[in-house]
């Protein structure tokens, strides 16, 4: 089949030496966001001051890479300055292009800045060909970020509906709900995660050893208990523990208790790779700017190999069991999930 | 203050959607009812000929109608199914991009509400949307307080507020209720129809989810009450009250007996607990005023 342009890979970074691993390993772009809640990964000691994201665009620059900046919460009363405070300094340092969600940031991007790339960001939730027809119309945008609600079916038939840049997640924490429309939350903190970009913030997170197993609370309320040896991750409301309360009654022993909205388990669509690449989409998006610096370094130095791969023998390429070891060591999970790209 | 009634949550069945929508009819304090599926695009609670039944069912009771379309539509079929629908519709609620695209290249002589899932959060993005000639806007649920008070102040459009039920809080591709079932959303077999609401607790028993279709709900009922007196005085035009099949007339009988201050905001919250099957929760609301005037432990 006939190659275009490559995909791109885009990856995260939560600091400066996070973006300097990314650079280094792989990524074609690096997308960071400012120390403020104008972004989608606001959590404590994460994200950028203005100076080091000026050392982050030179470091980028200087190797021929990209550096995305995310200013994509929907800002309330009290927020929206510092939304728009990000977008200028941003374009002013040199940033490649902004990744926004919320209608008035993406109105002032382009009154202000009309040269400055926009990306949607996944909070738009915008999952149909109308939709990106409407940011494309009215904002212009470059590319958007695929919410992950859609079946490889879907993007393809996108794909021969819109000439704007689609990116997908690849590889990384798994939102089962769909980013941007996703309350629970705030549900449980009484903080939307929509504003203030934190999910589950670590502010209402307490851990607790009890009889030897580790009690996970949100809020208060209780969000999983955990043995000793079981993987664990982030709390968040979708990747806990529950008793259906219809097939089974609350006991002694939890019998019957299980994950019903999402095993805590990455995201990885490496094992589809090539069909991923043949329908179309623009630039793969590896989450987790929160994550260490080995974290970039793996998935990226691994995904560049894939994609290099994949390109050098489009026809024959074979995912490697080596990859996905080294990958599965940094969740401590053997076991990955591919979203609904697959199957729904 | 005007009085609404939010969307269909499940198929109850022709006649027990029909039956429900004669109790909203007849009923003198509702002013406008939200007619439609907003969670799943496949199990087609309504086709346009139940729909214009409903509608017009309720256009001669005197009530404004509007059709509630999809959150999350993820491919042209489930753009055509709203389209189908709002090709009938006399106005129309949207709650995502697309569906107001369609909209507005389409149907823009009809009025349109953005509904609570379109992420109107600051009176910006708001006065971008009005150069459309919006109708109404109804706020996100977990916008604050003082947003929604700026906004009434800023943006000359009707906003409603969501104030009392149980209604989604979460979207996704995967139907949660096939899940339980061990199935998958291709082949759920619409066991959504037979169970309805699937109640989750926690490790320790507490109620905190229930579970349909693709859609999470909050499993004790959002009771806000206690700001109704607040949201009048902002200026809000209407509340909404999330649909309960069956005591939807007893809940609106207590919103008008409030708004007309006929009973007070504590008897209103203790006829409200007895009609709620998990307990009210007005928690949601307060905690996140808390959050944003203190500082966090």
């Amino acid at each position: 089949m006939e190659i275009s342009k490559k995909v791109e890979l885009r990856m995260p970074a939560g600091t400066l030496a996070g973006l300097k691993e990314a650079v280094e390993n792989g990524a074609d772009a690096v997308y960071v966001g400012f120390r403020t809640p104008t972004n989608a990964r606001n959590f404590p000691g994460l994200n950028f001051s203005r100076e080091e994201l000026k050392k982050g665009v030179e470091f980028a620059h200087r190797r021929g890479k990209k550096i995305y900046v995310t200013v994509n919460t929907y800002p309330q009363m009290g927020e929206l300055d510092g939304c728009y405070k990000s977008v200028q300094d941003a374009y002013s340092i040199g940033a490649d292009a902004i990744i926004v969600s919320d209608l008035s940031v993406l109105e002032f991007v382009r009154n202000n800045f009309p040269d400055f790339p926009i990306h949607l960001s996944v909070l738009a939730s915008a999952c149909n060909a109308q939709a990106i027809e409407f940011y494309k119309r009215e904002f212009g945008i470059k590319s958007v970020t695929l919410p992950r609600v859609m079946h490889l079916d879907e993007i393809r038939e996108l794909r021969a509906l819109t000439s704007v840049e689609l990116e997908i997640f690849a590889y990384g924490v798994l939102c089962i709900n769909c980013e941007g429309r996703c309350y629970l939350s705030p549900y449980l903190t009484g903080v939307s995660n929509n504003t203030y970009g934190m999910c589950s913030s670590s502010d209402f997170v307490v851990f607790n050893w009890k009889d030897s197993r580790l009690e996970v609370r949100l809020n208060g309320h209780l969000l999983n208990v955990l043995e000793p040896e079981e993987v664990f991750s982030y709390p968040t409301p979708c990747k806990s523990r529950y008793y259906n309360l219809l097939l089974n009654p609350v006991s002694a022993d939890r019998q019957g208790v299980g994950y019903p909205m999402q095993f805590p388990m990455p995201l990885n669509i490496l094992p589809i790779l090539p069909d991923v690449i043949r329908s179309g989409v623009d630039a793969l998006k590896i989450e987790g700017r929160q994550r260490s610096r080995a974290y970039v370094r793996t998935t990226g130095r691994i995904f560049r190999r894939a994609i290099d791969a994949y390109y050098a023998h489009p026809d024959s390429f074979t995912l490697r069991e080596a990859w996905l070891k080294r990958l599965s060591s940094l969740f401590g999970s053997e076991e990955i999930v591919i979203g609904c790209y697959v199957e729904k | 203050m005007e009085i609404a009634i939010g969307p269909l949550p499940t198929n109850w069945g022709k006649e027990k959607i029909l039956d429900y929508y004669r109790k909203v009819a007849a009923h003198p304090g509702i002013n406008r009812a939200y007619v439609g599926e907003i969670a799943c695009t496949k199990r087609d609670i309504l086709d346009p000929r139940l729909f214009t039944e409903i509608q017009d069912l309720l256009k001669g009771a005197g009530k404004e109608v509007i059709l509630s379309t999809h959150v999350l539509p993820t491919n042209e079929g489930d753009v055509n199914k709203s389209r189908a629908l709002m090709e009938e519709a006399h106005q129309i609620e949207v709650n995502n991009v697309g569906i107001f695209n369609v909209w507005l290249k389409e149907f823009r002589e009809k009025p349109l509400t953005l509904g609570p899932y379109f992420n109107v959060y600051n009176p910006q993005s708001a006065k971008f949307l009005l150069k459309y000639k919006i109708r109404r806007i109804v706020f996100p649920v977990d916008i604050s307080v003082n947003t929604m008070e700026k906004m009434c102040e800023e943006v000359d459009v009707p906003f409603e507020v969501v104030t009392y039920g149980n209604f989604p809080i979460a979207f996704s591709w995967r139907c949660y209720t096939a899940r339980a079932f061990g199935k998958l959303r291709r082949d759920c077999g619409f066991k959504c129809y037979e169970v309805k609401n699937l109640p989750h607790a926690t490790l320790e028993g507490e109620p905190l989810f229930m579970i349909n279709g693709p859609a999470v709900y909050n499993a004790k009922t959002y009771c806000l009450v206690s700001y109704l007196k607040g949201f009048q005085e902002m200026g809000v035009a209407s509340i909404r009250i999330e649909t309960i099949p069956e005591n939807v007339v007893e809940v609106a009988d207590i919103f008008k007996a409030l708004i007309e201050r006929e009973i007070s905001p504590a008897q209103a919250e203790k006829k409200l607990a007895s009609l709620s099957e998990y307990g009210l929760d007005t928690r949601y609301f307060t905690g996140r005023e808390k959050r944003l005037t203190c500082s966090t432990s």
